[in-house]
């Protein structure tokens, strides 16, 4: 693998469930926390928190907990863009841009997630490229499997740890 | 990332000079009682004692530190450590040199043009190299950071990096204060002024950690090593409040606490923060918060 290769990467998980519920599952509040995230706090330009079922615009801020951790593992960010239809991008692990695009291929929805700008040096692109790629690969098959039949496979519960499912 | 390893591996590869990290580096250290992590140059960081009891040396300084306890290690200074108990835990986080400097830039720079900071400031914590009462929040994310150092949870060396971050946000908010704190000793030499803030500072957390209990100037003198009327004065002259002030005003925020989260009887709570008289903490209580404890329970409630 060339080098600059480990500067992104790029993860399609076919989903069979329409278009607007599956970007209201990235671009809201209460969307991200049934798939993603214990807890997901947006604000506006403004400073104003949105509530569970308002969409996410550009230039909102966030704050994501997880479950299985404490509030004080915190990923804060900025939303890139949001197009209130196909696209939803954000920074994310070491302000790196998270790009969401969705679009039909065979009749079904593809949710194609590429993390770009992922740092290049000796001691830490691997850990960036390995860490991050396997972690989306868990919560996208997770996304396919809350949207398609329900089941949630996140663990949820603090006294298990080092598992895959959070 | 938290790469974890064992410590004497790490110390032989940087044991004279001070090691520039891109990343944060989590070393452990356990053995047998006497068993020793020889004298080594150490980057900013904090250890802690996750189980038994360590001494260590800091330049001229010995330490014992133990779960009750932990320390920061500034940058640059000479570190050897001693096991004390053959159970015995140590954990030491080193922070990535380069991320210490850019969130010192954001978090204090940005909100705080006024301070007049000079270049050697910014990276220097040696205000802040001393014996720091342990709080459950910091042991809470070392064990953490352990957890998630070999561990598969996705995204885990992200969630690393958050609590890590975490810690090193509250020491450079630490630091930042100690520098304001230390200025108003109006102390010129540097290595004066930074040995009597730390005296000051290991009083005044001795102060807040034990202010349940009958305490009096002479024995938070006494762990600031200063004559009773000196450790007065400077202490006011830095916190801008006498020692019995900030006594009293620490009890009054734990019993504030208590009122708020517990069903204790107001006479129950009086005792449990310190006070001996419930008129004088009644009066005490009113004066600070403009109502008698009983009201200001009933009236927190309400909202």
């Amino acid at each position: 693998m060339e080098r600059d290769q480990w500067s992104q990467f790029k993860l399609r998980v076919n989903v069979n469930a329409p278009a607007d519920k599956v970007y209201n599952s990235w671009a809201t509040p209460g969307g991200l926390e049934k798939w993603f995230l214990r807890k997901a706090l947006f604000r506006d330009k403004a400073g104003k928190a949105k509530s569970e079922d308002t969409p996410i615009e550009q230039d909102d801020t966030y704050e994501w907990y997880w479950h299985g951790y404490p509030d004080s593992v915190v990923e804060k960010g900025t939303v890139l863009k949001a197009n209130g239809k196909d696209l939803f991008s954000f920074t994310f692990s070491m302000k790196c841009p998270v790009t969401i695009n969705m679009y039909e291929e065979a009749g079904e929805l593809i949710v194609q997630l590429v993390e770009s700008g992922l740092p290049l040096d000796d001691d830490t692109a691997m850990k960036h490229f390995v860490g991050d790629s396997r972690g989306w690969i868990f919560y996208l098959a997770n996304l396919k499997s809350v949207l398609e039949g329900g089941l949630d496979l996140r663990n949820k519960r603090m006294e298990i740890t080092n598992v895959i499912t959070a | 990332m938290i790469a974890c390893t064992n410590w004497p591996a790490k110390v032989r590869t940087y044991c004279s000079q001070v090691p520039e990290s891109i990343d944060h580096t989590l070393s452990r250290f356990t053995g047998l009682k006497g068993a020793e992590v020889p004298a080594h140059i150490t980057g900013l960081g904090v250890v802690v004692a996750m189980s038994g009891e360590a001494t260590f040396r800091i330049n001229t300084d010995v330490i014992v530190l133990n779960e009750t306890s932990f320390l920061v290690v500034n940058k640059g200074s000479k570190l050897s450590i001693t096991l004390e108990r053959d159970d015995t835990l140590v954990a030491l986080l080193c922070f990535d040199t380069t991320l210490s400097k850019l969130l010192y830039n954001g978090l204090i720079k940005s909100g705080d043009e006024t301070a007049g900071w000079s270049a050697v400031s910014e990276e220097d914590f040696s205000l802040v190299e001393h014996l720091h009462f342990m709080n459950a929040s910091l042991r809470e994310q070392f064990q953490l950071l352990m957890e998630l150092g070999n561990s598969c949870a996705s995204f885990h060396s992200l969630k690393a990096d958050m609590v890590v971050r975490s810690i090193l946000d509250s020491l450079i908010s630490e630091n930042h204060h100690a520098l304001q704190i230390s200025e108003k000793l109006k102390v010129v030499k540097t290595v004066t002024k930074t040995a009597l803030y730390k005296r000051l500072a290991a009083a005044r957390e001795w102060i807040i950690n034990n202010c349940q209990q009958p305490i009096d100037l002479q024995q938070a003198a006494d762990v600031a090593m200063l004559d009773k009327q000196h450790f007065l004065r400077l202490f006011k002259r830095a916190y801008q409040i006498t020692p019995h002030n900030f006594l009293t005003r620490m009890r009054l925020e734990r019993a504030e606490k208590l009122l708020e989260e517990t069903d204790l009887a107001v006479s129950d709570i009086c005792r449990a923060v310190g006070f001996d008289s419930i008129p004088s903490f009644t009066s005490l209580f009113k004066r600070t918060y403009g109502e008698a404890p009983g009201r200001y329970r009933r009236k927190m409630r309400l909202h």
